[in-house]
């Protein structure tokens, strides 16, 4: 299936997570923390927060628990911490 | 927002929850085990992407998941419990909707989370902990890579990096930083008997360090990634040995091309249930930190309020699963306002939890946390991943006069981010603990406080987002 | 070396208004000696919603916050730590033609005094705060208002109290007041070495809602109840907003602190109790101050604490002297006004200790209002 992530197709599969689907493109960081240096997964399990991005309109979601459904829209760099 | 009346309530669905919730439900109480994550088997058991197959270890999760629904246990996932008060009413959140459950037991089984210990550049892209690369492999049938660097304290670092290998990652360095043989050495008689009576664990680590040596990522004691260098992610690691006092070695240092590396330093307890249920806590470095106190029927010092598992104090899969049983079983019985006696444990029970309980002393007399790593964390390496907190911020605050780490967090903002405290916590409390001063904190956890994961505004409104 | 047993005055209470008290008195050259049950300020003054304001006020705490605000810049100027002190404005919204009405008219009020506010009515109230929800009739506005970091700020108050020569001893609870003869004689108390005791002539008793036990100890009623006021903060977000908003008709309180957590807080407090435990219930009641903010409703609470007020009926402190006992001066029950006014009832205590003239008449204020002979025979 694909997700749209900051308005591009992303390709994922049924039972990837958010942050599986873009760390499966090769793409390691999609935040910046207060410095402006980038962050990506870091605990994998929802407990540190770093990789959070926008899903459908909500911010500050956990991409390493948020399951994909076919057309998600993904907004990264969203800010939220 | 919908309520809903139970006799228990469990929360986790790792091996504690799970086997908690199969024999409370067993047991005749109605029975609810509540999940954080979309399918059962917490981290031990997390199972395949699609749910099916997977190791000998996803596919006993698994029946031990289906057995705590034959039983009778009612099965929430994706929902995080964000509140107790009391009279035991949870406040659960899940989809962006508000409820809550009403129930006469409640048995913690939330687990832990990774332990932390800073280095330069610990916070580049690339840095994972060890369980989330695990869990990308479980999960997602995920593996990060190509060249990863796997490094801290821990039974975990060779199971890791043999997943990861099995996956066609090349594993350049499994770090451990402990002298395991070293310390097993100190008490030879007792270590032996403990391990003779674990045959799964030790097969289990055999069957890691083959499948390591065949593909030449050999695992090397007493040393540490220090560093961890990249522009906008990691391209290399600086690797060093360690001292007797787990100190980097001048001179040993060299540096290795990677493209992830994975950090386990073990296991934190998760308390914030327990404070905010008013469980009485005590510190246990020995089990991870601050752990709640419990009677040998798995009560804590609350009625009614129970705990199983690794947030009782890291003891592995095997202990939690005899816990969990326990504590269901004690649930139950509080439920039905009945009591549940020491007596009532069998005696193989008993036995299995002193096995158990003697390999849980042994894991922490090998995998103790390294304390000279401390010494890795110079002035603006970041301990607060949330607030952008350095070292150097809180030596700041300590600078100050400030002697806890509630003070400290209130002066310099560590702690004060979404994860409130779940990464630094432990580091902050060790930094704090080891300045010289009067009324020097008694390695206290951060004090919990709803919500105990971020809610939206729009859920307390009654309205979806 | 061991404390000193004797001290020009002791004050009971380290919070704002302690700190504030051993400030002045240290700089005026009186040994004095603050005990503070708690190793580090951890109650009331640095768990509230950070307001500094002077509009929307009795006016005898009208011209003590404008003196605060004085002493904040002044205290801001001189040391270099930051207290996040933002001189945005303070903004109270009126829902009704009516509301607004009574505001216009304590707008002149303020204003003879000296104090500058200005009334928006609908239009530009949309014009000058466009992130506010379109329902209100209007506000009024004081642009010399704002809002700091209570705990930064309560720190910095702590190290200059020091610098001045306060000796505050952490840890360390007054258990009983001395009188001999009608007079302060000493305070006892305790702290981690054992029992101690104090000769001193004067006490300040700042305790907040600590105060009244160990005031009728020594035979002086004060009517100060503890209430739980509760907060919480969002995760951090884009500016939006550089105002203190508050509105009683919603019945919450907001402002946006320095790293963009939006704080949120319930103007009037809920159970009358010490207990902290902020409620599910609550949360849903300050979740109210989306009808103010209506960007509230894509944010995430992050976390809630709560403080324990000290309140008095009439929502007013209690500052003066307790007749008949000698020396014995209270500055408690300030209802949730104690933070902003602190450096301004310091400096007044200060002068009222040094029986000199003070900046503003509190009479008005005294213990005596309750009734006429407070103290008990």
């Amino acid at each position: 299936m694909e997700l749209i992530v900051d308005g591009q197709p992303v390709p994922a599969r049924p039972s990837d997570t958010v942050g599986a689907a873009l760390l499966r493109t090769g793409r390691l960081h999609w935040r910046r923390d207060l410095a402006g240096s980038p962050r990506g997964m870091f605990c994998g399990i929802g407990t540190c927060f770093d990789c959070t991005l926008t899903v459908d309109g909500n911010p500050g979601v956990r991409a390493c628990l948020t399951r994909v459904h076919p057309g998600m829209s993904v907004e990264t760099s969203d800010g939220s911490r | 927002m919908t309520g809903n009346s139970y006799d228990v309530a469990v929360i986790g669905a790792g091996p504690a929850g799970l086997s908690a919730a199969r024999t409370a439900a067993a047991a005749g109480a109605r029975t609810i085990c509540v999940d954080r994550y979309a399918a059962p088997g917490g981290q031990y058991y997390r199972q395949p992407a699609d749910g099916t197959g997977g190791t000998a270890t996803q596919r006993h999760g698994r029946a031990l998941a289906d057995a705590a629904w034959a039983a009778g246990a009612e099965y929430l996932p994706s929902t995080n419990v964000w509140s107790v008060s009391g009279g035991l009413r949870l406040e659960i959140i899940g989809d962006g909707r508000r409820g809550v459950i009403d129930c006469r037991a409640i048995v913690v089984a939330s687990g832990a989370h990774e332990r932390v210990a800073p280095f330069p550049g610990w916070t580049l892209p690339g840095v994972f902990t060890a369980g989330g690369l695990q869990a990308l492999l479980k999960s997602c049938d995920l593996a990060v890579g190509p060249r990863v660097v796997l490094a801290g304290t821990g039974p975990l670092l060779p199971v890791v990096a043999a997943s990861l290998a099995r996956h066609g990652v090349r594993v350049s360095a499994v770090l451990e930083a402990n002298r395991l043989l070293r310390r097993a050495l100190r008490r030879p008689l007792p270590t032996l008997i403990t391990l003779s009576g674990q045959p799964g664990r030790l097969a289990e680590a055999a069957r890691a360090s083959v499948s390591l040596g065949v593909r030449r990522s050999r695992l090397r004691t007493g040393w540490a990634v220090v560093a961890a260098h990249g522009q906008a992610q990691v391209q290399a690691a600086t690797i060093a040995r360690l001292d007797a006092r787990s100190r980097p070695i001048p001179g040993t240092e060299r540096m290795i091309e990677c493209d992830a590396i994975g950090i386990h330093f073990g296991l934190v307890p998760a308390t914030d249930l327990y404070q905010l249920l008013g469980a009485a806590l005590e510190y246990r470095p020995d089990l991870g930190g601050q752990v709640p106190v419990l009677s040998a029927t798995m009560q804590t010092s609350v009625p009614g309020v129970f705990g199983a598992g690794d947030g009782t104090g890291v003891g592995g899969a095997q202990l939690a699963t005899l816990q969990g049983e326990i504590a269901g079983q004690a649930a139950a019985a509080c439920a039905g306002g009945t009591g549940f006696p020491v007596g009532a444990l069998t005696g193989r029970k008993r036995r299995a939890l002193a096995n158990a309980a003697r390999f849980r002393g042994l894991y922490g007399e090998l995998y103790g946390l390294p304390a000279g790593l401390d010494e890795l964390i110079d002035a603006s390496t970041l301990i607060c991943r949330c607030e952008n907190v350095s070292r150097a911020d809180i030596d700041q605050a300590l600078a100050r006069g400030a002697r806890t780490a509630a003070s400290v967090k209130s002066l310099s903002r560590c702690g004060m981010g979404s994860c409130q405290g779940a990464m630094c916590g432990p580091v902050l409390a060790s930094l704090v603990a080891a300045h010289p001063g009067e009324g020097r904190d008694q390695r206290g956890p951060l004090t919990a406080r709803p919500p105990l994961q971020p809610i939206p505004i729009a859920s307390l409104l009654g309205e979806a987002p | 070396m061991t404390p000193a047993a004797s001290a020009d005055v002791v004050v009971i209470g380290g919070g704002i208004i302690g700190t504030a008290a051993s400030y002045f008195l240290a700089r005026a050259g009186l040994g004095v000696v603050v005990l503070d049950r708690d190793l580090e300020p951890s109650e009331a003054s640095v768990r509230n919603g950070g307001g500094i304001r002077a509009q929307c006020r009795n006016r005898t705490e009208r011209l003590l916050a404008m003196r605060s605000i004085e002493l904040w810049h002044e205290l801001a100027a001189r040391t270099k730590t930051s207290f996040e002190h933002r001189v945005g404005g303070n903004l109270r919204l009126a829902m009704s033609a009516t509301a607004l009405a009574a505001l216009e008219a304590e707008g002149q009020e303020e204003e003879r005094d000296g104090l500058r506010t200005e009334v928006w009515h609908q239009a530009e109230l949309r014009h000058r705060a466009p992130y506010l929800d379109g329902r209100f009739a209007g506000a009024k506005y004081c642009a010399t208002d704002g809002h700091a970091n209570p705990i930064l700020a309560t720190w910095m108050l702590v190290e200059e109290a020091a610098r001045a020569g306060a000796d505050r001893r952490p840890a360390a609870v007054a258990t009983a007041i001395e009188a001999r003869g009608g007079a302060i004689a000493a305070v006892h108390g305790q702290d981690r070495s054992g029992d101690f005791i104090i000769q001193t002539p004067v006490v300040v008793h700042a305790a907040g809602p600590w105060t009244r036990a160990l005031a009728a100890e020594a035979g002086v009623d004060l009517p100060i109840e503890p209430a739980r006021n509760s907060m919480f903060v969002t995760q951090a977000a884009p500016p939006l907003l550089g105002e203190f908003v508050s509105s009683h008709e919603v019945g919450v309180y907001l402002r946006q602190a320095a790293r963009g957590h939006i704080h949120v807080g319930a103007v009037h407090t809920t159970a009358q109790t010490f207990d902290q435990a902020v409620s599910a219930g609550e949360l849903e009641s300050m979740a109210r101050a989306v009808e103010i903010l209506p960007a509230l409703k894509e944010m995430n609470v992050l976390r809630s604490w709560a403080g324990t007020l000290d309140r008095t009926p009439d929502h007013l402190p209690i500052i003066g002297a307790a007749p008949p006992l000698d020396g014995y001066f209270v500055a408690a029950g300030f209802s949730g006004h104690g933070f902003c006014l602190g450096p301004a009832v310091g400096e007044l205590l200060a002068s009222l200790v040094s029986a000199e003239p003070a900046r503003v008449d509190v009479t008005s204020l005294s213990p005596r209002r309750f009734a006429p002979e407070v103290t008990r025979s």
